[in-house]
């Protein structure tokens, strides 16, 4: 009889350590990729120069000390503070229509009777995600472009006056906001779906039997049960406060000079100071820079949603 | 018993992947590892022995000994490497094993990749270096490259005196000190317009061989008039290529030296680009021409104009006689002199190769016979410049090479990419239209009117002042387009660029260059 129980708490042991095996090679690629190169910090701290023969370590170990100079570059930039402005603002203005937008279609989604419409309407959705920057930028030039542009085109054949799109910054946080959503929707929207799926339909359906509308069933089941999902993708987008999307602010507006103020990120800054000159110290601490705010900022988020809804708090 | 199997699928999978990426880290820290020790042993016992005739043993063991040396070769590439680059290398390492018991392992790279691989130390033994790629000068002063002034006189000094001496003092020399090896070719720089023949004969347009910038505005009005299919001057980003060549740039966009300063009372001057007249009034030419509709209006977001667009004017930099221009548009282009020539250290480092300061000297020597025999033997220059005789091209009568549709398609890149334009054998554009198969004696005929710069071998070492130079390089990089392109009236927009540049510190570099030139001339004074 014991020996039984002893083989069943065995066999239960057995399962439970051979499910964990799967961890191994995660575990092993965030080591290799994400922890051992954390050393690579050392660079923003160093004036680092390659000595030949004597490999990376070695050359970044015995380079010169610069303390915070590194840092001091960044703030060399007359437009430092419009920079780290956009930055922040089209985060904060992407994180909410991303919390908003995917989960109200997601919804729509799973509220269409046909299922060949709601897996076109998804499909249609999620293709732009496959594109590259750098092929939406060319798709936006031939809307926008002066001459050829297909809009211009339209106002000039009408008698009007073509416009300067590339020129005027009022219209770039409208078509920014416009370009990214537009091609990440998709994206967040399946995550969602996938978590409505996952809701007991038992609840829809005693529910059903209780007389609600399905309006009322979206926003007393589907809402609540997503709020925990919902949390989490918000919190983990806020590490990425200052983080930019390079292909969207350098290949979309086509590094355009008239529209900088609005479009300049702290990530395009960084590129355009350095293509000329390889000075990786002022990458790396730029690079610093944005995670500690990140992290910091992912803190404090963390610390009011713990408040507002402790279920969906990461730590 | 299934589920036995199951787990222990997984653990078997879990466990050989743990133990592939191990292995993998392992083998390649071990050759790492011992690379660097052979190669710092080697190093230290040529040290130990470097009398001559030991050299020369080696040497000679080397070149009789069965195993040629392997060269790892750096070499800039526009975009990606050729596609006969493995064919062309075969047959370009079985001409040089046997006369010289060398080979090489040619890498191609873009221009991003140099200064990645360069500091990440990366191993090779010989690079492309140049005043625009990689760049020679700071390389040199952070010890990159192998000193080889007394190596290569005395080891290959057919190659040393083959090489004109200007392209050593000016262009080799980082003060004093030699740590490339000069391609022989053009060393002014030329800027000519690229006239569209064809189209200017047709409306009856007379054209001349040389010409003012600010005269080709009846051309551009009348382009326009005849042929309204497009732009007259298409531009895109980065202007008409060679524009700004008549300075001497320092730093970035916005410190510069005009040529035209030699001779007044600016002369070894360095000036914010502002204070460049010529400079200026181009730019409010090309803002006149931006108006009139001679360029089309997104020039300034315009990545570059291909070569599917017919233009009136494009621009470049050659040397009188070069034909390549016609052949590439594919209807007869007409040059145009508008400035030039000019020598300067800048204008003869256009490509060098460099050896790696941690080679051993034994490897440097291979590098240099290497080189050398690039130099001085035309059989060989022309597999690295045209490809495989029969396959590539083929030599006409007159010793000019015509390329065959592969080679055309397959190996077909600019000489300098390769080694010397002189050593090598000029190119026909067909059976009908030959080339001069020796047109050096007219580029250095040429030559007999250039300005010089009056800087000396004044070298930028920017190191003190780079925080600042980035931030200008950014706030250049938000106007130049726009005034290259003539897309916004430079006067209107000074005054921003000047409160910039001057809050992000261009006063800083400005001081710190004229504080190295005074000691450069000073020190040139003195020798």
């Amino acid at each position: 009889m014991r020996t039984e129980r002893n083989r069943v708490k065995l066999n239960r042991r057995w399962k439970k350590t051979s499910i964990m095996t799967f961890v191994i090679p995660g575990a092993l690629w965030f080591l290799m990729f994400s922890y051992i190169p954390m050393f690579g910090v050392l660079m923003a701290f160093k004036n680092y120069r390659y000595r030949p023969g004597k490999g990376f370590v070695y050359s970044l170990l015995t380079s010169s000390n610069a303390g915070l100079a590194n840092f001091r570059f960044l703030f060399r930039s007359p437009d430092i503070l419009n920079i780290i402005r956009n930055t922040f603002l089209y985060n904060v203005v992407f994180i909410v229509l991303g919390a908003t937008l995917p989960v109200c279609l997601a919804i729509m989604l799973t509220r269409l009777y046909s299922r060949i419409l709601a897996k076109t309407a998804q499909t249609v959705m999620f293709l732009p995600h496959f594109l590259s920057w750098t092929v939406v930028s060319y798709f936006l030039f031939a809307f926008l472009s002066t001459d050829k542009g297909l809009i211009n085109r339209i106002i000039t054949q009408n008698g009007g006056e073509p416009v300067l799109w590339y020129q005027r910054e009022i219209f770039w946080p409208f078509i920014l906001v416009l370009v990214h959503t537009w091609k990440i929707v998709g994206y967040q929207t399946v995550i969602y779906l996938a978590a409505i799926h996952g809701i007991d339909a038992s609840l829809y359906e005693s529910a059903r039997v209780d007389g609600a509308t399905p309006f009322k069933q979206t926003m007393y089941i589907t809402v609540p049960l997503l709020k925990p999902v919902v949390g989490m993708l918000l919190l983990l987008n806020t590490a990425h406060i200052l983080n930019s999307d390079f292909g969207l602010f350098y290949q979309v507006t086509r590094n355009s000079g008239q529209i900088l103020s609005v479009t300049q990120t702290l990530d395009v800054y960084v590129y355009k100071a350095l293509t000329e000159s390889a000075i990786y110290g002022y990458s790396t601490a730029v690079g610093f820079f944005q995670n500690i705010f990140g992290c910091l900022f992912l803190v404090i988020a963390n610390g009011i949603i713990k408040k507002i809804s402790p279920e969906s708090a990461l730590f | 018993m299934k589920k036995i199997k199951q787990t222990s699928v997984a653990l078997i999978t879990a466990i050989s992947m743990v133990a592939m990426a191990l292995a993998s880290c392992g083998n390649a820290k071990d050759n790492a590892g011992s690379t660097s020790d052979s190669s710092t042993e080697t190093a230290k016992t040529s040290a130990a022995e470097s009398t001559e005739e030991s050299i020369n043993d080696n040497a000679e063991a080397t070149s009789t000994s069965e195993e040629p040396i392997e060269l790892t070769w750096w070499l800039f590439s526009a975009g990606a490497a050729p596609i006969d680059a493995a064919l062309v290398q075969e047959a370009a390492n079985k001409y040089s094993a046997e006369k010289i018991g060398v080979t090489v392992n040619m890498i191609f790279k873009e221009e991003d990749q140099f200064d990645l691989s360069m500091s990440a130390g990366d191993e090779y033994d010989m690079t492309f270096t140049s005043d625009w790629c990689n760049d020679y000068v700071s390389n040199a002063y952070r010890g990159m490259f192998y000193d080889i002034t007394e190596l290569v006189q005395e080891e290959t000094p057919d190659m040393y005196n083959k090489i004109p001496e200007d392209f050593w003092k000016v262009g080799a020399s980082v003060d004093g000190r030699y740590y490339g090896v000069p391609t022989d070719g053009s060393m002014a720089y030329m800027m000519y317009l690229r006239l569209d023949q064809e189209r200017y004969e047709a409306i009856g347009m007379e054209l001349k061989d040389k010409m003012d910038f600010a005269e080709l505005e009846p051309y551009l009005a009348a382009y326009k008039e005849n042929y309204d299919d497009v732009y007259p001057m298409p531009l895109g980003k980065n202007g008409l290529t060679g524009f700004t060549n008549f300075c001497q740039w320092i730093a970035g966009n916005y410190l510069c030296s005009p040529y035209y300063f030699a001779g007044t009372d600016r002369e070894n001057q360095i000036v914010p680009f502002w204070e460049n007249d010529v400079l200026m009034d181009r730019f409010r030419l090309l803002n006149k021409w931006y108006k009139l509709g001679y360029i089309n209006p997104d020039a300034a977001i315009t990545e570059s104009i291909g070569k599917e667009i017919r233009a009136s004017v494009r621009a470049g930099t050659a040397q009188p006689g070069y034909t390549g221009w016609s052949a590439w548009a594919g209807f007869p282009v007409f040059m145009s002199l508008y400035d030039g020539p000019f020598i300067s250290p800048a204008t003869t480092r256009g490509s060098l190769f460099a050896i790696n300061a941690a080679c051993s000297e034994e490897r440097a020597v291979a590098c240099l016979k290497y080189l050398e025999l690039l130099n001085m033997d035309r059989t060989f220059r022309d597999i690295l410049r045209y490809g495989i005789e029969g396959v590539h091209f083929n030599y006409l009568d007159d010793g000019t090479v015509l390329r065959t549709e592969q080679g055309k398609s397959n190996w077909s890149m600019d000489g300098y990419i390769t080694g010397s334009t002189v050593t090598a054998s000029v190119e026909s554009i067909s059976e009908t239209e030959r080339s001069d198969p020796n047109p050096w004696p007219m580029v250095f005929d040429a030559y007999k009117d250039a300005t010089y710069s009056t800087l000396g071998d004044f070298n930028f070492d920017i190191t003190p002042v780079e925080a600042e130079n980035a931030a200008c390089n950014a706030v250049m990089d938000k106007y130049y387009s726009l005034l290259i392109t003539g897309t916004e009236n430079v006067d209107e927009i000074l005054p921003d660029i000047k409160k910039e540049l001057e809050a992000a510190g261009y006063e800083a570099v400005l001081e710190e260059a004229r504080k190295q030139l005074a000691e450069s001339l000073a020190k040139e004074k003195a020798n």
